[in-house]
């Protein structure tokens, strides 16, 4: 089990020292993008000491996937694979921990680190083979996939609008409506295989084009509700608050996107650093949107004639 | 519309995988390409289809090549969470292909319900051929088709590659399967350390076969086993 971790380190070594970073500085600059994240969250959140534990939750989902678990109980016994997962958990743990404790968040981070070391034994949860149903079926594959796989939080979302209009709290109906906007953020970060973007017969602008109005058009399917809701039951002084956080979240899902395709098939730290750095201070996104464009859209050729 | 490959060369770092590759592939023929693990079949296949990048030239009058291609690879690629009925929805939308009805195309009887990941390595296999077979190509690149699929199976591939010829479409496959390659290729190239060792018509494919079974395997297994 030892050599198992070594491996991990091995690995992760490599990973940071292929994008062109001095493995020291990856972990450095990694580090830095948490703490930055984290504040951020703290900063300009009102219920982070709730959100920020859950929040944190989402990164173990990784670890749980079920390809690497069924490989795992493959070469370990089954008290080597129990012990390993659950120290995988604590060791992705600790950073969200020590963050809690440093924001004096006692009673949320010792439920998180619970929660954590108990989810550690429960994996495969995502393999489920009931196809969850979507209404993005025309248009595989983004938005079926990252659907599936973050389902749950639109109703909790909507259900969330329902009580901001219930209590008539604007800014927390306004909450919902950023997470709806943002979580189709997740659903391109991770890079598709070659194939994938090799098989369509577009140029690289097209391609482009076609994935983002996909991503656009369905982001706001999905925030319609919440929209006309909060345009209905709040009064009209709201309608540019609303209209500008759509447009930012939409601004920022496009940047994502772009961001994506700058740097394929890698996944390089800077494309993060400068999303997160967008989503911090969205007058960056005037900078960051066209060098993201015209670098994807470099990039592309070598796929996309 | 032939396909020409002239002086293709490819190389990862210092390691040269393809050396000067001078190959035709005639409309309304079936090209199969052997050589052991590693001679650089897929990657022949993968600098063809405009996968990688290469040295050299590949050559097709009509359209841009690479949107005519039909590319099966080895092992498929998939993305996790979409069903069989959307992975084919995907490849057709990528080359503006409307099609209603996937199920009455569905000739391998394949559960397009289901998430791709729950589906076997043949049933996989299938999936993508018919992914590819959908996407109405000019140009096949079938990377060993029959590897990995049930007797039934190859029976209706092997049929599918005889249809394909008849609609004069360009085909190149691979094998490890002689026998499979016997019946269906109208030429061979046999593909040893990077170059194209020899080429031979159907009447001579023996002639591939007798240097592929004479490279030495004997003595080396002498060597393993004791």
């Amino acid at each position: 089990m030892k050599y198992y971790f070594k491996l991990q380190y091995k690995r992760l070594y490599r990973i940071i020292d292929s994008t062109g970073f001095n493995p020291l500085i990856g972990v450095f600059i990694g580090f830095s993008i948490f703490i930055f994240a984290s504040n951020l969250l703290f900063d300009k959140v009102e219920n982070a000491k709730i959100i920020y534990p859950i929040l944190s939750l989402f990164f173990f989902g990784k670890l749980s996937g079920k390809k690497r678990n069924d490989f795992l109980k493959n070469i370990f016994n089954n008290f080597k694979y129990k012990k390993l997962r659950l120290i995988e958990n604590l060791i992705l743990a600790i950073p969200f921990f020590v963050f809690m404790l440093f924001k004096n968040i006692y009673i949320n981070s010792v439920i998180f680190i619970f929660i954590a070391l108990a989810i550690s034994q429960f994996n495969n949860i995502a393999s489920l083979s009931f196809v969850i149903p979507t209404p993005f079926h025309r248009k595989p594959f983004e938005f079926i996939v990252g659907f599936r796989n973050t389902f749950w939080l639109f109703p909790i979302s909507y259900f969330i609008t329902y009580m901001a209009i219930t209590v008539q709290n604007f800014n927390l109906a306004l909450f919902s409506l950023i997470i709806v906007l943002l979580t189709p953020l997740s659903f391109y970060t991770k890079p598709e295989p070659p194939f994938f973007v090799w098989i369509h017969s577009s140029n690289p602008s097209e391609f482009l084009y076609r994935k983002i109005k996909t991503a656009i058009i369905f982001s706001l399917a999905l925030g319609f509700p919440i929209i006309i809701s909060l345009l209905i039951f709040f009064p009209s002084n709201n309608y540019d608050i609303i209209a500008t956080i759509s447009i930012l979240a939409l601004f920022i899902l496009v940047t994502a996107i772009l961001g994506k395709y700058s740097f394929y098939p890698s996944e390089t730290p800077i494309q993060l650093l400068l999303l997160i750095s967008c989503i911090g201070f969205p007058p960056l996104i005037i900078f960051v949107l066209p060098y993201f464009y015209f670098k994807s859209n470099q990039n592309l050729k070598k796929l996309l004639k | 519309m032939s396909l020409i490959i002239k002086s293709l060369s490819k190389s990862y770092i210092d390691n040269k995988v393809l050396n000067d590759i001078n190959l035709h592939f005639k409309q309304g023929e079936i090209s199969g390409i052997v050589g052991e693990n590693g001679a650089g079949k897929t990657t022949i296949f993968k600098c063809i289809a405009g996968l990688e990048d290469y040295n050299g030239s590949v050559i097709y009058k009509g359209e841009i090549l690479k949107n005519t291609v039909g590319f099966l690879a080895t092992n498929p690629d998939f993305i996790s969470k979409i069903t069989g009925k959307e992975y084919l929805q995907l490849l057709c939308n990528a080359r503006d292909i409307k099609i209603k009805d996937f199920d009455e195309k569905n000739i391998f009887d394949l559960p397009l319900k289901q998430y791709c990941e729950t589906y076997s390595t043949g049933m996989k296999k299938k999936l993508a051929l018919t992914g590819v077979l959908l996407q109405n190509n000019e140009v096949f690149i079938l990377d060993e088709p029959f590897n990995g699929v049930d007797i039934h199976s190859n029976i209706i591939i092997k049929e599918i590659l005889e249809k394909l010829k008849e609609l004069n479409k360009t085909i190149i496959i691979s094998s490890h399967i002689f026998s499979a390659l016997n019946e269906t290729c109208d030429n061979l190239h046999y593909l040893k350390n990077g170059t194209i060792a020899k080429s031979v018509n159907k009447n001579e494919f023996y002639l591939i076969e007798n240097e592929m079974k004479n490279s030495g395997i004997k003595s080396r297994i002498d060597n393993l086993i004791i």
